[in-house]
């Protein structure tokens, strides 16, 4: 195309000043507090190279969240990515209503996080919660070790499977209709059809869906911080919530920001595990 | 009254050239044509005139005025795009007036030059539809509108008829000619058809692989191909190309197989192989034995309204010819044919050049 | 699938989804003294009195106008920014084009509390904590990346021909892009401008770290952190969410097509 023009660079300026104000320089900010013992309140800041880090691994309320994190996460995604699916699939086959049925389904994916985990701390109110009623049971849900993650799961689930269903319906409309024609009149059955004409063909966007919800999974926070607050005894405490508690209530920068860091670093290695697979598939 | 000047240009994308070496001159008010086949540059060419795209070596002047370095807007040239272009969110008035309102002419202007355009093409009474309610040709006419409007130094057509059905581009040819004629502005058209190049043209230069094969009025093109592809590719259906050894140079004397052909108003300097060039039209062919004839089998017959085109085989030797009219003929038909020895083009089979 | 079959299964999406908002609305409704009972499901003696406290009482006016102002100016910062280097990207000829995609993709991945540390000490020292601009800043960073992604996908989809038409009719590279591609984008322009919308609107972490009054304080701040005086106010709670899930509700209705677009053009075709 045209013209080597310096001017054409400015058309992104903005972007990038704003980028490397409010994402690199602060990265690189935390790269450099994660390296020194800093204290907001007692204006502490010495440099101790990788003591932080080191500290992170005999750490046990760490090692808790980081476990809590992946319990979390991978139960919580499995989830949303299978009921999703099903009701993808339902959706595509919907013929009347469709748009009122999705306009529906994204309303809990658009309402705030913590408008929702409220919402579902009252259903699971022990004593005058709606399910415990419906139920006929007295579960203290989120105040029980055992119930309160999976308790939290399930909001998760309900809030972020709407989003997910979502992008699958878009997927599947993206298979022509000729093909399921072509294999019916192959004489291949529902189940067979899925299989070996619909997930293939719908792998691209799921590990695209799956990329977006491990991450966003991984590094979640207000639904668990206003839902159970990390308790009872940090049995929900995940590494974002853990960070914050270190970063903004006990001030201490270094260690917090050395958190945030492996925060950082797993999420960087999840998207690069999921791109390489995408890669692959593409070629 | 623009003259065209293109010195030396060269085009690159990488590693790839896609124009080289070339030299040109479009003289001001000619309409000249750049044609080929898709590949050959020819949209590169019009894009570098444009200034939509950088040469990488070369001048581009305008009257002597190099212009190389200018923006398009700068260059004072009106396009139309084989797409049209139209801005879809924009009225036909709008379209029309959209060169005027970015050089910030009053709205009388606007209006009275809008209106003029719009009364030469025909368009007075879709100023206020959208590009998407105007069919093909209207569209078209609206493309014309924008590039006009506003009297630019330079025309550059790129393909404009191609998205019209077959009855509407013979028409628009006619038009586009007229309004030429009646603007005078220097015009650079570019097309893959070489009847449109043709019958539109001053001159006509042909393209392949980002060099010039030739350059000329529409009839020295047609009558004096100077090369081998020039041949095949201006005319149709094309030349028949066959190969040949000369047998005697005065007088000339040449065969093919087992026949003998004696071009003539030919002096040639070269010995061994050549390649003859004949048109369909110029080859006779007849039920009827006919002097200085040779018998053929009949391949295939194409009626194609006026004429009636028929491939003949002899041996390792396929020609096409035109079929005299009143003949029946089946395939597999036993027929003469005999070629017009004033109508031979020789071409060097090393070169594939003219003779 | 029989029609019954079919209707029952839309009936428990429909259920699964919004049977918490009605749950929501039903508590809402109940003064306090019913909200310790159950039976009955429904209020036996419906009052907005919640509704009214939730501004005669809470100042949750201030709270929605935060919202809505920080919601606003990120949504324009960010489509501003945001066009000019997606226009950019799909049209002109700069170089690094993919880098910087996959740069802004990445951001996009950032997780929000590996940058709120080094932003606070940043939104500090500029003085700036509890203001709407700490907020503005930083959405309009991290829904910059949604934008560009969304919008070069709009703006690669208009013919290229169009552009140069543009150019040839003697617009320079700005002017093409305010006049005539910018025009053509709106669909995505929208799209793009609901989704950042929503995103500013419902963000949790960076609010609660940057403000800390209820001059600059945000709704979904100002719900998690709703003040009771012995108990957590559930009724009024439930009013405070009635009143901020309406809006999203009434775009998500209006919206829904585009939104899913939005989303699609982002990750599908990413």
């Amino acid at each position: 195309m045209k013209k080597t023009g310096t001017g054409d660079y400015l058309f992104i300026l903005p972007s990038v000043v704003v980028f490397f104000v409010v994402t690199i320089y602060p990265l690189i900010y935390l790269l450099w507090l994660s390296l020194h013992r800093r204290h907001l309140i007692f204006d502490i800041s010495r440099f101790v190279f990788l003591d932080n880090f080191l500290f992170l691994f005999t750490d046990p309320r760490f090692l808790t969240a980081l476990k809590n994190t992946v319990y979390f996460t991978v139960v919580s995604v499995s989830l949303e990515i299978t009921l999703g699916l099903v009701i993808a699939l339902f959706l595509n086959n919907l013929t009347t209503g469709r748009g009122i049925v999705s306009a529906i389904v994204l309303v809990p994916w658009a309402v705030p996080t913590v408008v929702s985990a409220k919402m579902w701390e009252w259903l699971y109110n022990p004593d005058y919660g709606l399910f415990n009623y419906l139920l006929g049971v007295k579960v203290n849900w989120l105040g029980s070790p055992f119930w309160a993650m999976n308790a939290a799961i399930f909001m998760d689930v309900w809030k972020t499977t709407p989003f997910v269903a979502l992008l699958l319906t878009a997927g599947l409309k993206l298979i022509p209709s000729e093909l399921y024609h072509a294999a019916r009149i192959d004489g291949a059955g529902r189940w067979y059809i899925f299989r070996r004409i619909v997930l293939p063909l719908l792998k691209p966007i799921i590990l695209v869906v799956l990329l977006f919800r491990t991450i966003d999974a991984f590094r979640v926070f207000d639904a668990i911080y206003v839902l159970t607050g990390g308790g009872p005894a940090g049995t929900t405490e995940t590494l974002s919530i853990y960070a914050y508690r270190i970063l903004f209530q006990t001030l201490q920068f270094g260690y917090g920001s050395a958190i945030a860091m492996f925060i950082f670093m797993c999420v960087g290695l999840i998207s690069i595990f999921y791109v390489s697979i995408l890669q692959r598939g593409f070629r | 009254m623009t003259e065209i000047r293109l010195r030396n240009i060269e085009k690159r994308f990488g590693d790839v050239t896609v124009i080289e070496g070339l030299d040109l001159t479009i003289h001001g008010r000619e309409f000249f044509t750049f044609v080929g086949p898709s590949g050959c540059g020819k949209s590169t060419l019009l894009n570098l005139i444009a200034g939509l795209e950088d040469i990488t070596s070369g001048e581009i002047l305008f009257d002597g005025t190099d212009v190389s370095r200018l923006s398009p807007s700068e260059r004072d040239v009106a396009m139309v795009f084989q797409s049209y272009a139209l801005y879809p969110h924009m009225t036909v008035f709008e379209n029309i007036a959209f060169p005027l309102r970015v050089r910030k002419r009053d709205e009388d202007t606007i209006s009275s030059e809008v209106r003029r355009v719009a009364g030469l093409l025909g368009l007075e009474g879709l100023l206020t539809r959208l590009p998407r309610e105007l069919s093909g040709g209207q569209r078209q006419r609206v493309a014309l509108g924008r590039a006009i409007v506003r009297r630019p130094r330079v025309f550059l057509m790129d393909e404009p008829l191609s998205n019209l059905d077959a009855r509407l581009r013979v028409d628009m040819r006619a038009e586009l000619k007229k309004l030429h004629r009646e603007l005078g502005i220097t015009t650079v058209y570019v097309t893959h058809d070489q009847e449109e190049a043709l019958s539109l043209s001053h001159r006509v230069a042909v393209l392949l692989d980002g060099r010039i094969q030739q350059v000329g009025p529409p009839a020295e093109l047609f009558e004096k191909p100077a090369t081998t592809f020039v041949a095949t590719f201006i005319g149709s259906p094309s030349m028949n190309l066959l190969e040949g050894s000369i047998m005697e140079r005065r007088p000339l004397r040449i065969g093919m197989d087992d026949i003998v052909v004696s071009p003539t108003g030919w002096d040639i300097k070269i010995q061994g192989k050549v390649i003859l060039g004949i048109r369909p039209e110029d080859v006779v062919v007849s039920t009827e034995p006919l002097t200085d004839g040779f018998t053929a089998e009949v391949e295939v017959v194409e009626p194609v309204g006026s004429t009636v085109w028929v491939d003949i085989v002899r041996g390792g030797m396929r020609l096409r010819a035109r079929m005299l009219k009143g003949m029946e003929l089946e395939p597999g038909a036993q027929v003469f044919f005999r070629f017009d020895p004033a109508k031979f083009h020789l071409f060097d089979p090393s070169t594939e050049r003219r003779l | 699938m029989g029609v019954v079959v079919r209707l029952f299964a839309v009936a428990l999406i429909v259920l699964y989804c919004v049977g918490p908002f009605i749950w929501q609305f039903i508590t809402s409704l109940k003064p306090s003294h019913e909200l310790t009972t159950l039976p009955p499901l429904l209020p036996e003696d419906p009052t907005l009195e919640n509704y009214l406290s939730v501004f005669r009482t809470h100042p949750f006016g201030r709270i929605i106008l935060n919202s809505t102002i920080v919601a606003s100016l990120t949504t324009v910062l960010s489509l501003a920014i945001g066009s000019l280097s997606a226009y950019a990207l799909a049209k002109l000829n700069i170089r690094g084009k993919a880098l910087f995609l996959a740069f802004v993709l990445s951001v996009s991945m950032f997780p929000p509390i590996a940058t709120v540390s080094p932003l606070y000490l940043i939104i500090r020292l500029l003085g700036l904590r509890d203001t709407w601009w700490a907020l503005v800043m930083t959405y309009t960073t991290f829904s910059l990346p949604l934008t560009i992604w969304i919008l070069t996908n709009f703006f690669r989809a208009i013919p290229n021909e169009i552009y140069l038409a543009a150019l040839v009719d003697g617009c320079t590279p700005f002017q093409a892009f305010r006049r005539v591609l910018l025009p053509l984008a709106l669909p995505g322009i929208s799209a793009t401008a609901i989704l950042v919308f929503i995103f500013s609107w419902n963000e949790f972490l960076f609010a609660l770290t940057f403000t800390s009054t209820v001059k600059s304080r945000t709704i979904p701040v100002g719900i998690a952190l709703f003040p009771g005086i012995h108990e957590i106010p559930w009724a009024e709670i439930s009013a405070a969410s009635v009143i901020v899930t309406i809006p999203i509700v009434v775009v998500v209705f209006m919206f829904q097509r585009r939104i899913i677009e939005g989303l699609t053009a982002g990750a599908v075709k990413g």
